[in-house]
């Protein structure tokens, strides 16, 4: 299905980032081959240029990365009015064996470009540049992500046709035990709630105590609850917030909420997830770092930095995910 | 005057356009709303299943229930020769011939 | 007093807009180019957003199940006894013929949709006087009238005239009494109908009183439309079956083809475009190597020449895409889409007023960024590298 505009503005966004990445990848296999420091030849002056400009290309990389990103999750929503069975983009998704792939690789790929920015930025804070060598072979890395992200797109794209009978989000995410195909069950409401919760009580104050004193293991825990709220707070959106948010109980979503519907809530709820996820992750992997020449500052303000960022949002979040649960609750569900 | 308050400015101004077209936007919905009303009745009562928008050819004025095959089919070997066929799409109705 | 960082940018910003308007004639001319661009690509997805929309919106009352009869691979007058056959269907309400078909005005060269049923039985036909300006329905004792839409009242040049007469097929001449005027709240899909009593309309195009043109079909229970459309298939399989979901999904699949088809169109223009803008950052006048030059020798970073940059082309395209966007939404909304109705309507004589709500979304407005911003963004970011890295020596050289 590529004469469709949505195929085409994401094939065409997805050719965009990956032309940036090979030439930032061009510039990443030239440095890690010449770079020397201590020379001031023509050579490496060149490349101390070409170093802004792989990292710009990076950056505005991530930039169209996020936005193809949304672009694909409503790129789905659209391809649903053709697709027979499909309701939502869940549907679209599933209706081969791409879509999620794609999914997943294109939120990896935003992390992954996002710490590619935080290990250039330290980087830059020092005269030496001291991690040009981790950065750039990080970089080469990235490459096969972004060519697999493309590739997958493309598949996906390609295979998606309008007579594939698909299944819409209220099987898939649906509670009836008959259907049997169902992603996620056996989470009791309460307990969820509970750790939901629980886990942001946590992470506040294990972020407070690292504000007050800087402790490695709590720092470890700290970025490893992360983890563990990131993969909580899209289940507890899918199977708990999201039939509130619909005002319907046997509705779990996690795309129909991004509609007009719903006063794009969703995206409110993503983007204050992902890039709260994504400083708490980044803290205590910026650690190693520390013990290079003097990085061991800088880390320490973007250490901190992050951890104010990350429980910031977390706040957000609360306050977003719980609106409509408390309305509901306050009001007795009536609007 | 520093250039980027000029630049504020103007973008103030396309925010008001802007804001006045979403009130236009919203008011003609409601309009149409009342219109929508009266075209349902019209499609109930007269069983109609297309938008009259293009009238030139059989095949783009009811595109809902006319096949892929209308457009080549005056003669053998016909070429569709109506303008707004090369931007009208036959429906997919695989399922039913 | 704002933070270091944003002063810094916004001095910045000021920089960028003062060099933009250094080269105000080049800079003011490539965003309108732009804005042109993102015009047409608006007005087009908006267009047929409305169109789709209001197909929408306004078919979900269409007749449950079409029958129509095929006969060598063409659409033929269907015999009524097969609604004898349909009986034994259970579930089914009601079964109502139609004839209905094309009439073209040679004079005028236009061509009019006649339309007759018994429309005291279909869904909502008592409402149906409400649908016109004046006037009412044509009872089925009262032969010889018409119910018409608005275009053919024009085209025929009625005035305050009622009575005009069309030829049938042996060119005799066979005249009508309008009784009714369609709304025109209900141009969108009434512009260019003559509705007639079932015999008048056998009449005119010569059809024998035992067939009709097709066979709606209303089910009691609308979850069992695709069973019961399976099995008047089986019963009846020199027919095709046309349910209400799929008539619904024509107008998807209609304007997703055709905008796909546009934006491949328009993609051409923009590629066209993003090498103008390549070419115009790229080629590096003397004049702008010396300003850069100088930037450097006063101690700016390779990194503040590249915010620049971004800033410059930032603004030109955020400011191109809002104005385009504006325009596009003027043009459909006031200016009835007037560009893209030549491409819409092809050689059709009657014109459909288009009063269509433009559809502005979240979704659509991304759509539209992508094709136009960030091929921008992406062709101009190697030139504005490629100029920040000049070196400062070569200027005072």
């Amino acid at each position: 299905m590529f004469l469709n505009s949505w195929s085409l503005g994401l094939t065409l966004a997805g050719l965009i980032i990956l032309v940036l990445g090979i030439f930032a990848c061009r510039t990443a296999f030239r440095v890690l081959r010449h770079w020397d420091p201590s020379s001031d030849s023509n050579l490496q002056i060149k490349l101390e240029n070409e170093i802004w400009l792989a990292s710009t290309l990076v950056e505005y990389g991530l930039g169209f990365q996020i936005l193809t990103l949304v672009l694909f999750v409503l790129a789905a929503d659209t391809f649903c009015q053709v697709i027979v069975g499909a309701m939502c983009a869940t549907g679209a998704l599933l209706a081969n064996d791409f879509g999620m792939p794609t999914l997943l690789v294109k939120i990896a790929g935003v992390f992954l470009y996002g710490f590619w920015i935080v290990l250039h930025k330290l980087d830059i804070s020092s005269e030496t540049y001291p991690l040009v060598k981790i950065k750039y072979t990080y970089l080469l890395l990235i490459l096969p992500l972004l060519i697999a992200d493309i590739t997958l797109q493309t598949m996906y794209i390609a295979y998606l046709s309008p007579d594939i009978i698909t299944s819409c989000c209220a099987v898939v995410f649906g509670s009836s035990d008959e259907t049997g195909r169902n992603l996620l069950q056996g989470y009791s409401q309460t307990t969820l709630l509970f750790l939901y919760y629980g886990s942001i009580v946590f992470l506040l104050g294990l972020g407070c105590i690292l504000l007050k004193r800087w402790m490695l293991p709590f720092a470890a825990l700290f970025s490893a609850g992360w983890l563990w709220f990131l993969c909580l707070a899209t289940v507890a959106i899918i199977t708990l917030f999201s039939s509130y948010i619909y005002a319907m109980p046997y509705h779990h979503c996690p795309f129909c909420i991004l509609k007009p519907e719903y006063h794009y809530i969703g995206f409110a709820l993503y983007f204050t997830l992902i890039p709260a996820a994504f400083f708490g992750l980044s803290t205590v992997i910026v650690e190693p770092l520390k013990s290079k020449k003097d990085l061991a500052g800088p880390v320490q303000k973007y250490q901190r930095t992050a951890i104010i960022l990350s429980l910031l949002l977390v706040l957000l979040l609360t306050a977003i995910s719980s609106y409509h649960f408390l309305l509901y609750k306050i009001t007795g569900g009536e609007l | 005057m520093r250039p980027s308050h000029l630049l504020f400015i103007f973008l103030l101004l396309l925010t008001f356009i802007d804001a006045t077209l979403y009130l236009h936007a919203k008011r003609m919905a409601n309009d149409l709303k009342t219109d929508q009303a009266l075209q349902t009745i019209a499609v109930a009562g007269l069983g109609l299943t297309d938008l009259c928008v293009a009238t030139e050819a059989r095949y783009t004025r009811h595109p809902a229930v006319s096949d892929p095959m209308a457009p080549f089919m005056d003669h053998p070997g016909a070429i569709e020769h109506f303008p707004t066929g090369s931007f009208w799409n036959a429906p997919t109705n695989t399922e039913t011939r | 007093m704002l933070p270091k960082g944003l002063e810094k940018q916004l001095n910045i910003l000021d920089f960028s807009l003062s060099s933009l308007w250094r080269r105000k004639l080049k800079n003011l001319s490539i965003m309108l180019v732009f804005a042109l661009v993102i015009f047409l690509l608006g007005s087009f997805q908006m267009l047929t957003g409305a169109l789709t929309n209001s197909a929408d919106a306004v078919l979900k009352n269409t007749a449950d199940i079409t029958i129509q009869k095929m006969s060598a691979g063409r659409q033929e007058a269907i015999p009524l006894a097969y609604i004898e056959k349909l009986h034994s269907i259970y579930g089914i309400r009601a079964i109502i013929p139609r004839v209905w078909g094309y009439y073209f005005d040679e004079s005028n060269l236009a061509n009019f949709t006649i339309m007759a049923l018994d429309s005291d039985s279909m869904p909502d036909g008592n409402k149906l006087d409400l649908t016109l300006a004046h006037g009412h329905f044509p009872k089925k004792t009262e032969t010889d009238t018409v119910v018409i839409g608005r275009s053919v009242h024009n085209i025929l040049g009625l005035g305050e005239r009622r009575i005009f007469s069309l030829f049938r097929p042996d060119l005799s001449l066979k005249s009508f009494n309008m009784v009714g005027l369609f709304a025109q709240q209900t141009d969108l899909l009434t512009n260019d109908l003559i509705v007639m009593n079932l015999s008048d309309a056998r009449d005119l195009f010569n059809i024998p009183p035992s067939m009709a043109t097709d066979l709606c079909v209303y089910v009691a229970n609308p979850s069992e439309i695709e069973t019961i459309a399976k099995k008047i298939a089986g019963l009846l399989p020199d027919t095709r079956v046309l349910t209400k979901k799929q008539i619904q999904k024509t107008y998807q699949v209609v304007f997703s083809w055709r905008s796909g088809f546009a934006s491949i169109c328009l993609l051409t223009a923009l590629v066209a475009f993003a090498i103008l803008a390549w070419d115009k950052a790229s080629g590096l006048s003397p004049e702008e190597k010396r300003e850069i030059g100088i930037l450097k020798i006063l101690g700016w970073e390779t990194g503040d020449i590249l915010a620049i940059r971004f800033w410059e082309s930032t603004l030109v395209s955020a400011l191109a895409f809002i104005i385009g966007c504006t325009a596009a939404y003027f043009h459909v909304a006031f200016f009835d889409a007037s560009l893209l109705k030549p491409v819409m309507v092809g050689w059709s004589v009657i014109h459909p007023p288009f009063k269509l709500l433009p559809s502005v979304n979240l979704a659509d407005l991304l759509l539209i960024f992508t094709f136009s911003v960030l091929p921008y963004l992406g062709a101009t970011v190697i030139p504005a590298w490629r100029c920040s890295t000049v070196p400062p020596d070569s200027v005072i050289r």
